[in-house]
């Protein structure tokens, strides 16, 4: 898991990332992530199914505000777990691993959909 | 079943068949391979034939560009009998062609100078002068002793021959006729007379003598203004049916199959034209059932059809001058609610949305082999023969809307806002995450899109995605099963 947030050793902030790690916060992450995308699909393509919202830029928007979520919650959660253990790492560390979940959000996103667009009765063809 | 010969005589007889193509284009279940329609006329500028001679054509147009299938929307093919002898010359002649009438007096069509003495005085008793100075281009003016006279050439006609040649064991015929007029109260018993006394020279002779055929006979169901200048005066409309109808009695029911009667006691006063172009009648309710009369003939299976034995008559559930289809009988309030409304819904998308649709590229446009855009939409299926004939249907429905007694079952005036207020006295079911307007047509279109075949050719997918995303929607906002067709 902790591969995912390192992109396997090119992205590494020494302390904090074992920290994240021990503390089970990756495996909390990448879960807000699907979570987050899951919901996301089954309300663009099941809720809001329908036939004014099936065009690319209401998915791209559903897309844009799930990766927003993903990162508030992302720093969110992990500045609230690792305060609770009394230590202190700079924002950068947040900031990283946030946006690094918000970029997930968007991987997941996109591979949900291809499952998802099955079950639609007007967005079968979005994104492709 | 095989085909059906549905002739219709005189304006009335158009003005049926003219029901019965929007109809058959609805998709009503039709129980026959092939309509072949025949109006006979003399008076070859009728308003009233020309714009049903206009509507046929338009209507074989759109069946013959679809593939054949079973039922739905125009799948019943409509034959001209140009086409059934493979003339080219006459291949969309659908009228049957009346010869020596054109700039004829009657005096001269029967050589009234050239005939003895006696002869002349026996004609002096049964025609009268005007009758004999009757230019015959615009019909019979209401005068049958004319047109049983002139009609008579039916059976040395070219036209007749074709019929009779193209007739085939398993074919039906069927004459509409009004009664109160001139054209089609002498037209029918002589049509009848000549089919089942074919000839020995006649083609299928056999065939015509003992083939299944049924009538409906229009009694007064609308009156006339009154015109000094005119020679039809709707005064003599019921002594006229009475005396009819006592011939018919004596000589005629017992030669047919099935007999269908109708009229109407509300009667609205038409402008007193005479023929030509400017005699072009609303559509009436009774014309409306007099087509469907043809379809329930069709129904019957051949041991039911006893001659000389089965008289049928029409009547609505309570005494109203604008009829819905909550006042129609169970049988034809399924048979005609489905098809009438699904055609309708299918107006109404042209209408408000397939522009919008294909502009924005609605999913079920770009769905499959053959997608919908702005050549769709230009070329002929599309903006010849569906549009004209879309644009024909509303006229229709306006016209019955109107008329006395009115057929109004339609709000013909809805929007995209309150488009399920289209069928009166059918209430919408409604839910917080049920689809609205056009929302849920075009999401029954584009769940359709995903299933239907790939390789139909693009005329076909169109009619097809319709017709059966509109059932769907039919049975989800309403609960009416699948259609008759």
């Amino acid at each position: 898991m902790r591969e995912l947030f390192e992109l396997f050793g090119l992205f590494y902030f020494e302390d904090f990332s074992d920290v994240c790690n021990e503390t089970g916060s990756y495996l909390f992450l990448i879960l807000i992530v699907l979570s987050i995308t899951i919901l996301f699909n089954i309300s663009y393509y099941l809720i809001l199914d329908s036939s004014i919202f099936n065009r690319t830029q209401y998915y791209y928007f559903l897309l844009f505000i799930s990766s927003i979520l993903v990162f508030f919650i992302s720093y969110n959660f992990l500045y609230l777990q690792i305060s609770s253990q009394s230590l202190v790492f700079p924002r950068i560390g947040f900031l990283s691993v946030s946006f690094l979940s918000s970029i997930y959000s968007y991987l997941f996103y996109f591979l949900e959909s291809i499952f998802f667009k099955n079950f639609s009765k007007n967005s079968y063809r979005i994104p492709f | 079943m095989g085909k059906v010969f549905v002739f219709g005589i005189g304006g009335t007889g158009a003005r049926v068949l003219r029901s019965l193509i929007f109809l058959l284009g609805s998709g009503v279940k039709c129980n026959a391979s092939a309509v072949v329609p025949i109006l006979i006329d003399p008076d070859s500028s009728n308003g009233d034939m020309n714009r049903t001679l206009d509507l046929i054509n338009i209507y074989k147009n759109i069946n013959q560009t679809l593939s054949k299938k079973e039922n739905g929307f125009f799948a019943t093919p409509i034959l001209s009998l140009g086409s059934l002898k493979n003339d080219i010359n006459k291949s969309s002649a659908f009228q049957f062609h009346l010869e020596k009438i054109q700039n004829t007096k009657f005096r001269d069509y029967i050589s009234y100078h050239s005939l003895g003495e006696a002869n002349k005085h026996l004609i002096d008793l049964l025609f009268s002068e005007a009758n004999l100075n009757m230019e015959m281009q615009v019909g019979f003016r209401g005068n049958p002793n004319v047109g049983s006279v002139v009609l008579n050439q039916f059976k040395n006609s070219e036209d007749f021959k074709i019929f009779a040649n193209n007739f085939s064991k398993g074919d039906r015929i069927f004459i509409i006729s009004s009664i109160f007029g001139g054209t089609g109260a002498s037209g029918f018993p002589l049509l009848l007379k000549n089919i089942r006394n074919a000839e020995k020279e006649t083609p299928n002779h056999a065939l015509l003598r003992e083939s299944k055929i049924a009538a409906i006979t229009i009694l007064p169901y609308f009156g006339l203004l009154q015109d000094e200048k005119s020679s039809i005066h709707k005064e003599s409309f019921h002594p006229k049916t009475k005396a009819a109808l006592d011939y018919y009695e004596k000589y005629i029911n017992h030669s047919l199959d099935s007999m269908y009667y109708i009229g109407d006691t509300s009667l609205k006063d038409y402008s007193n034209f005479e023929g030509q172009s400017l005699q072009k009648n609303d559509a009436h309710f009774v014309e409306l059932i007099s087509a469907l009369g043809i379809l329930n003939f069709l129904e019957k299976e051949d041991a039911e059809l006893t001659r000389g034995s089965q008289f049928y008559e029409y009547g609505i559930k309570r005494d109203t001058e604008d009829v819905t289809f909550d006042d129609l009988g169970k049988h034809s309030r399924e048979f005609l609610l489905n098809p009438l409304s699904s055609y309708l819904f299918f107006i109404k998308y042209m209408e408000l949305k397939l522009s919008h649709s294909i502009s924005r590229k609605q999913t079920w446009t770009m769905e499959g082999k053959n997608k919908f855009d702005e050549n769709f939409i230009s070329s002929p299926f599309y903006k010849t023969y569906i549009s004209n004939f879309n644009s024909y249907y509303i006229t229709w429905l306006n016209e019955l809307s109107k008329n006395k007694r009115s057929f109004t079952p339609f709000q013909l005036n809805v929007n995209e806002k309150n488009l399920f207020s289209l069928i009166k006295g059918l209430h919408e079911k409604k839910g917080f995450l049920k689809r609205k307007n056009f929302d849920a047509f075009d999401t029954e279109l584009n769940s359709y899109a995903r299933q239907i075949k790939n390789d139909l050719k693009r005329e076909d997918k169109f009619i097809n995605l319709f017709e059966n995303a509109i059932q769907k929607m039919l049975y989800a906002k309403y609960e009416i099963g699948i259609s008759n067709g």
